[in-house]
């Protein structure tokens, strides 16, 4: 009986099971939730990034043209291990490839994250968890690439189902804060997520995340005006659609734009992935 | 006049770090590398960037009349001409472009002429006129107005050097590699290479022939360091290689 209830709550819940991802990253596929399960899971996502802009936002948020062409194209690996109820552990990494008119190539390792979610608080429809993620540098800094510093990051998160038009629906919000020891500056982060279930195998989301920087950053030379800046702040929005393949296996894909920034490209992109989980 | 350039060789040498300071932040320029009042193209390059923000990017570049290349592979500066100019090349980056190795700009233009002082001090020593060259290079400060909008990371200052006329790529490549390339360049290259410690100029397209007969160091901006010689030893024929090599090795 225990089995069957908990089998049904896992189905309804599938695509938020999906969401456990931290999403420190920007312009990555995925929003967070609270909810954690089901016990001893493993999620991975290996996914492909591509953003491309001409214009960025100065300190002032005036939009500028960068003169200078700028593509970005990321690979990257993201894994979930629920281990039981209440703790699940994060891991991700990858590798970004940019291409920019004036100032060349950049390539290298990102900065992997290791993060560990706490469930505080799970009612039938909602959920309450805290998050720390630790940024591990994995080099020295490299322009547009990584920042090759330590930081952590506390985060809440809240998410609650709910019925629309006889789809099931969620949303999940978070609020975090993400500390560096002076290069970069700290970052208040914060996102809301609506997501849909379309049918029994497709599911479509829709995520808007801020990323507040505080402007105490050493910035000294390593200014960047599109990505990587020691002071930045962006806005930006993205809509994904998940569509399960097989049992263990779903396909992802989305795109993401830029609304708003400072010290921080404009444009946009997409993303496409694919989901394993067992 | 050869007593006159030791000299100041030895006080930018010995008395260097006490005039200016290593990497940092903001570099201090000794007057020595700055262009004078006097040049005759000074005046006119104050009229010409006092106009417009002519390094915020490529096209404000071209509008103000330069020609120039791709940014250079690693690097990424720019190498540009301007027909007002005539004689001159002009070394910069733009306003678009973030800093290389964040570092500022005129870090990188003392470090080309310090290496040209050496190159210069190498063939007066060695009496090398015949064979080798190095142009004369001057920092230029760009006028305070107009600035670049912020957000751009603005340059303060650009490379101006003689322009050496040099021969084209291809003509450069075939006289490396054939006997045309006499065993006197070839000794007065490895001489200067071993006195500045160019670790770049190993390689011809970094020690190009120009249009007078001489081979031109044109990239100075790495001394001090070791350098691979092997790296021109393949770019030669096979009578220069064995000569080239008995250098290196035997220390003719």
């Amino acid at each position: 009986m225990l089995k069957k209830t908990f089998r049904l709550l896992f189905s309804f819940l599938f695509p938020l099971f999906f969401a456990q991802k931290a999403f420190s990253y920007i312009d990555e596929p995925y929003h967070e939730t609270a909810f954690i399960g089901p016990p001893q899971t493993f999620y991975g996502l290996t996914y492909y990034s591509y953003y491309h802009t001409n214009r960025f936002w100065n300190q002032q948020g005036r939009k500028l043209p960068t003169f200078n062409q700028f593509r970005r194209h990321s690979y990257r690996l993201d894994m979930e291990y629920d281990i039981n109820c209440r703790h699940a552990l994060f891991m991700k990494g990858g590798y970004t490839m940019t291409e920019e008119q004036l100032n060349g190539r950049s390539r290298g390792l990102e900065d992997p994250e290791a993060s560990w979610q706490y469930l505080f608080l799970r009612q039938v429809d909602s959920a309450f968890s805290g998050k720390l993620t630790t940024m591990i540098p994995i080099g020295q800094p490299k322009s547009s690439v990584r920042y090759g510093q330590w930081g952590i990051e506390l985060k809440l998160l809240y998410s609650r189902c709910f019925d629309c038009m006889r789809h099931n629906c969620w949303v999940d919000t978070t609020l975090g804060y993400r500390l560096y020891a002076g290069f970069p500056s700290d970052q208040i982060r914060a996102s809301f997520s609506l997501g849909t279930a379309i049918n029994s195998f497709s599911w479509l989301i829709s995520s808007t995340k801020l990323y507040y920087g505080l402007s105490n950053g050493d910035s000294k030379l390593r200014r960047n005006n599109i990505c990587f800046n020691p002071n930045f702040r962006l806005l930006t929005t993205q809509i994904q659609g998940i569509v399960k393949i097989y049992e263990i296996f779903s396909l992802t894909a989305g795109g993401f734009l830029h609304l708003w920034g400072e010290n921080s490209g404009a444009g946009g992109g997409f993303y496409n992935g694919l989901w394993i989980i067992f | 006049m050869v007593y006159g350039l030791f000299f100041k060789l030895l006080v930018i040498i010995f008395l260097g770090p006490l005039c200016f300071s290593q990497a940092s932040a903001n570099e201090v320029i000794p007057n020595a590398f700055l262009i004078p009042d006097s040049h005759p193209i000074k005046a006119q390059l104050d009229e010409l960037f006092s106009c417009s923000r002519v390094i915020l990017n490529l096209k404000t570049l071209a509008r103000a009349g330069f020609v120039f290349s791709k940014p250079r592979p690693f690097t990424h500066l720019i190498v540009a001409k301007h027909p007002a100019f005539p004689g001159y090349l002009f070394k910069l980056y733009l306003d678009a472009q973030r800093y290389h190795k964040n570092k500022p700009e005129e870090y990188f233009w003392m470090q080309r002429i310090e290496g040209a002082l050496l190159v210069r001090h190498a063939i007066t020593i060695y009496q090398l006129q015949d064979y080798v060259k190095v142009p004369q290079k001057w920092i230029y400060q760009l006028p305070k107005k107009p600035k670049a909008h912020k957000g751009y990371m603005t340059k303060k200052f650009i490379l101006v050097e003689e322009d050496m006329n040099l021969l084209s790529d291809k003509e450069n490549e075939w006289l490396w590699s054939t006997s045309n390339t006499s065993k006197e360049h070839l000794y007065a290259v490895y001489l200067v290479l071993k006195y500045a410690g160019l670790s770049d100029c190993a390689k011809p397209d970094n020690i190009p022939f120009s249009s007078d007969g001489r081979i031109a160091f044109i990239d100075t901006q790495t001394h001090g360091q070791e350098v691979p010689y092997k790296d021109l030893e393949s770019c030669l024929c096979p009578e220069n290689q064995n000569f080239w090599h008995q250098l290196v090795f035997r220390d003719f």
